[in-house]
């Protein structure tokens, strides 16, 4: 675990002038404070995606993604594949459980105020590895071929046909065609495998090289200063990254134990002439959307209350990637109460929608 | 900066035993722990007996199973299946489930067609309802001779 | 078939003679017939009641649609005479063979002087039959008819007289989905039933029974109705000794089964009906296994008294479809579990559709009163139901499997952890950590 320079890089350092890095990598410290265990959920959330990469590339040796096949291949996997149902039960439980980390990053940053200059490009990769993190998971839903995920991907791509102007192009390039087909199957599987994992890997270089050059921050309280921290930095070798072992092998336990014990559910295959199922939903994470959308009245003066609530939505999508643009306080190291309280507003108004999803039952 | 480190040098509150048993522990544990991984996902790797999955296909018989004017069920997925070998000699198959109320067929040499016992519906050799109270054919599979097996598969 | 009186006979002939005239060019210029005939013009210039007919044969009418008009059933005189005002006169000439509106007396004469015709319904639809005047003269309505009952069914009691559509076509009073309420038209009536003495309880009961479900719920046009045990032309009730030869024409095993059992003379010599002694004849339920046994509601306590053998075999059956019930209702909930804790269960599935199949033979060969015949049936059932509940109990266990596996890679993962922490504080305090 230690890195002792002069043993192991010697057959590399005779050939490659790696001492700088060396260097570098051993100067590497993490700031502690009563806040820093939060500095543990951007290494789960990239845990999370390399067991996701890893599950998917096994689930791809039998997955077939047409619309007559689809189905029964996963079906197969769950059945006949030796341990089918433990890698295709780990890559769903996985899927949620990086959606949810993803947030919850997003939300310990955007707290902190760790998006402050010089860190913006770093909040807004981020926020787009979040934007693709949700996508990979709409894709990806569909990819069973099954009666929610045919009717939820239906309703999710109507949403964004309602959008003005692009609205009806958007759809058509979303479904390969006007209606949810095996088309549509097959372009959600290219983005799915190829598309979202390529753009995917890149920031994501990009998003670890800017937090490797530029460390962590340290969060902003109100007075704007920044904690005490209590003793030395934590070197990030063998250190913090022995803790980010210790969290990412309970993190196995607990997908193993989801996967043995909660097996995702294979439902029935979709057909596309039967009426929509009661109370069809999207993934959770989509939900707190899907109930405002529900809950807007029918007309807000001459617009029509859906595009008014996509766009809204749109809107608040776009504020959180220019966020550090915004708040100039932060950028002076002014800790500024609108962010903060704007936050905590989003954070419970998603919490309550979703809650009030779930509690009502389905679509009214 | 980590110290350089060996049996000596380290701090003198660690006994060697201890930390002995700890990279033990350790190594040993992640070894454990990578087989118990590796395991099923070489297992997962290596393709299972049936290739393929169940509800496309199935073998329904061998070719010297049937004598021409007869019939056998099989199991399709989890439906049965009728395959039927007609006076001629030729393979058909269909789903044996009757249109009427979803009782399992069967052929009736003496009749030379497919026979519901449940209310007498009668389907000829081409799956075609023509006697009796059910309303629509029997659903017919394809039927494909592989090596002298005799394999049926969902029409697509 | 009785001999016509003169009358009929002339009219008979009229009305033939006529279309058989009218006819020739009627086939040139088919649907213009009746639109250009003084009759269409006139009665729909008169308007209110005497339109209607003119409207109902442009609505699809069968006869219309093939050519023939109003004088080809009434008689008179279609032409149209340019200058000359509506002559009624002329039109309802009687000799121009006009008949007026017949009476429920003409009626079968007047629809079969064509339908019976071979010939003459050979140029129309030679796959038509043309029987139905016969049989109707055979039937309870004709007999009636034929003694000068004017309440009785004729012809356009079902059909209609004006805007009769094919038998297929969902608008026809005589569709299967419209039948019963066609017949129940009059057969539902109190006031017109009373003088025959007819219940008037069949179509309600009808309605109810497991055939009435299969027909107005599931659309099941498969499903008998009032003319598929009555017959339609020939209309009778069927007599006592042939009720299982009518339900025998669906329920052909269970009409086997009875005729070979000690219940066929047994029901005869008491002049029971057959099948309908036991099941009822418009009010079927839907069959159950408490028909079968000794408790007091069962059908074999009908007649049975406790302790003669009748009962006992009746209790021996019962017993053995009792058990096999029983024994697939746990299958199922096996399977069912198996099936949700996401397993692999669809030769379960499969074995389970093999003995629902034996139960419902097992329950029909209960017709045969022997029990060596269920005992057969019902133990191909049970091996059925215990080999997927075998297969089910499989795969449950492999579930435990899976958890004993869980249960391993979770030690590891502990041992781990354990080593992992104790890493790190070692780690930790070599840094100079230790107030971490």
């Amino acid at each position: 675990m230690e890195i002792r320079p002069t043993e192991r890089p010697n057959w590399l350092a005779e050939r490659y002038d790696i001492a700088g890095w060396i260097h570098f990598l051993q100067k590497k410290a993490v700031p502690r404070h009563h806040a820093s265990v939060f500095y543990f959920l951007g290494g789960m959330t990239l845990f999370l995606f390399f067991v996701q990469v890893a599950t998917g590339i096994l689930l791809l040796l039998y997955y077939r993604p047409t619309a007559e096949a689809a189905f029964e291949s996963v079906q197969f996997i769950m059945t006949q594949v030796h341990f089918g149902w433990l890698i295709r039960s780990i890559h769903s439980w996985s899927a949620n459980l990086m959606v949810l980390f993803a947030f919850l990053h997003m939300f310990s940053v955007f707290f902190m105020k760790a998006y402050r200059k010089p860190r913006e490009m770093t909040w807004v990769s981020g926020t787009i590895l979040l934007v693709l993190t949700l996508c990979f998971g709409f894709s990806g839903y569909l990819l069973p071929w099954n009666t929610l995920a045919f009717f939820a991907t239906r309703v999710g791509t109507e949403i964004a046909g309602a959008l003005p102007f692009i609205g009806k192009h958007l759809l058509h390039l979303m479904r390969g065609g006007e209606d949810v087909t095996g088309a549509t199957l097959t372009r959600f599987f290219g983005f799915h495998v190829a598309v979202l994992p390529m753009i995917t890997t890149a920031l994501v270089l990009v998003h670890l090289l800017l937090v490797q050059i530029q460390g962590m921050s340290l969060p902003l309280r109100r007075d704007g200063s920044v904690p005490k921290e209590f003793g030395k930095r934590m070197p990030f070798f063998p250190n913090f990254l022995a803790r980010d072992a210790l969290a990412w092998v309970v993190t196995i336990g607990i997908l193993a134990a989801l996967a043995a014990i909660f097996p995702w559910e294979l439902g029935e295959k979709a057909d596309p002439y039967a009426s929509a199922p009661a109370g069809i939903r999207p993934e959770w994470y989509f939900v707190f959307m899907f109930e405002t959308l529900k809950l807007i009245p029918a007309k807000i003066g001459p617009i029509d209350g859906e595009i008014l609530g996509i766009l809204g939505f749109g809107a608040c999508g776009l504020l959180l990637v220019l966020v550090p643009f915004i708040d100039r306080s932060a950028n002076h190291g002014r800790w500024s109460l609108g962010f903060t309280i704007a936050g905590v507003i989003a954070l419970v108004y998603m919490a309550v929608m979703t809650a009030v999803s779930y509690l009502m039952g389905g679509p009214s | 900066m980590q110290e350089k480190s060996r049996s000596d040098g380290r701090p003198a509150a660690f006994a060697p035993t201890r930390r002995g048993f700890l990279g033990w522990l350790l190594g040993g544990g992640i070894t454990a722990l990578l087989g118990s991984i590796l395991y099923p996902v070489v297992r997962f790797i290596v393709p299972p007996k049936v290739a393929e999955s169940m509800e496309a296909s199935v073998v329904a018989a061998k070719a010297g199973d049937l004598t021409p004017n007869s019939g056998k069920t099989f199991k399709f997925g989890s439906r049965p299946g009728i395959l039927v070998r007609t006076p001629s000699g030729e393979y058909r198959a269909f789903s044996a489930i009757c249109t009427h109320l979803q009782c399992t067929v069967q052929y009736r040499e003496d009749q030379q067609s497919i026979w519901c016992a449940c209310h007498n519906g009668r389907f000829d050799l081409s799956g075609r309802n023509v006697a009796g109270p059910p309303p629509r054919p029997l659903e017919m599979y394809d039927v494909a001779m592989r090596g002298d097996e005799i394999v049926v598969s969902k029409r697509s | 078939m009785r001999r016509p009186s003169p009358k009929t006979a002339a009219h008979r002939a009229a009305a033939l003679g006529i279309a058989a005239l009218l006819g020739l060019p009627a086939s040139l210029r088919a649907d213009a017939k009746f639109e250009s005939s003084s009759c269409a013009k006139c009665h729909e210039e008169i308007g209110d009641e005497l339109a209607v007919p003119v409207k109902s044969l442009r609505d699809g009418d069968v006869h219309a649609s093939v050519g023939l008009g109003c004088v080809d059933c009434h008689g008179g005189d279609p032409v149209i005479v340019t200058g000359d005002g509506p002559d009624q006169e002329r039109a309802h000439a009687a000799g121009a063979g006009f008949q007026g509106k017949p009476g429920p007396a003409q009626i079968p004469a007047v629809c079969g002087g064509c339908h019976g015709n071979a010939e003459f319904m050979h140029r129309y639809n030679p796959n038509l039959a043309t029987d139905q005047l016969a049989r109707y003269r055979t039937s309870t309505h004709g007999q009636l008819n034929a003694k000068g009952d004017v309440n009785v069914a004729t012809c356009v009691s079902c059909h209609g007289a004006h805007g009769i559509t094919r038998v297929a076509d969902p608008r026809a009073p005589v569709y299967p989905l419209q039948v019963p309420d066609t017949c129940g038209r009059c057969h539902a009536n109190e006031v017109l039933m009373r003088p025959y003495g007819i219940r008037t309880d069949q179509l309600a009961e009808y309605r109810e029974s497991v055939h009435g479900q299969a027909l107005y719920e599931k659309s099941d046009l498969s499903a008998p109705t009032c003319n598929d045990c009555h017959g339609n032309h020939g209309a009778a009730p069927p007599g006592v000794s042939s009720v299982a030869l009518i339900c025998g024409e669906c329920h052909a095993t269970s009409r086997t089964f009875f005729q070979e059992s000690v219940h066929k003379e047994a029901f005869d010599a008491a002049n029971q009906p057959e099948c309908t002694a036991c099941h009822g004849n418009h009010g079927i339920t839907p069959a159950s296994d408490t028909f079968v046994g000794t408790e007091p509601a069962s059908w074999c306590s009908r007649c049975h008294f406790p302790g003669d053998a009748g009962l006992a075999v009746g209790a021996t059956l019962r017993g053995m479809l009792d058990s096999l019930s029983t024994e697939i209702e746990t299958a199922r909930t096996i399977v069912e579990r198996a099936s949700h804790a996401g397993m692999e269960v669809s030769a379960g599935e499969f074995s389970l559709q093999d003995a629902h199949t034996a139960l419902v033979q097992a329950r029909d060969a209960t017709h045969t009163l022997e029990p060596a015949k269920v005992r057969e049936k019902a133990t191909a059932g049970l091996k059925a139901a215990r080999d997927a509940a075998g297969i089910s109990k499989a795969a449950l266990a492999e579930r435990d499997v899976r958890r004993r596996g869980l249960a391993v890679a979770l030690l590891f993962i502990v041992i781990v952890c354990i080593a992992l922490a104790g890493t790190i504080r070692r780690l930790d305090a070599r840094a100079g950590l230790r107030d971490a």
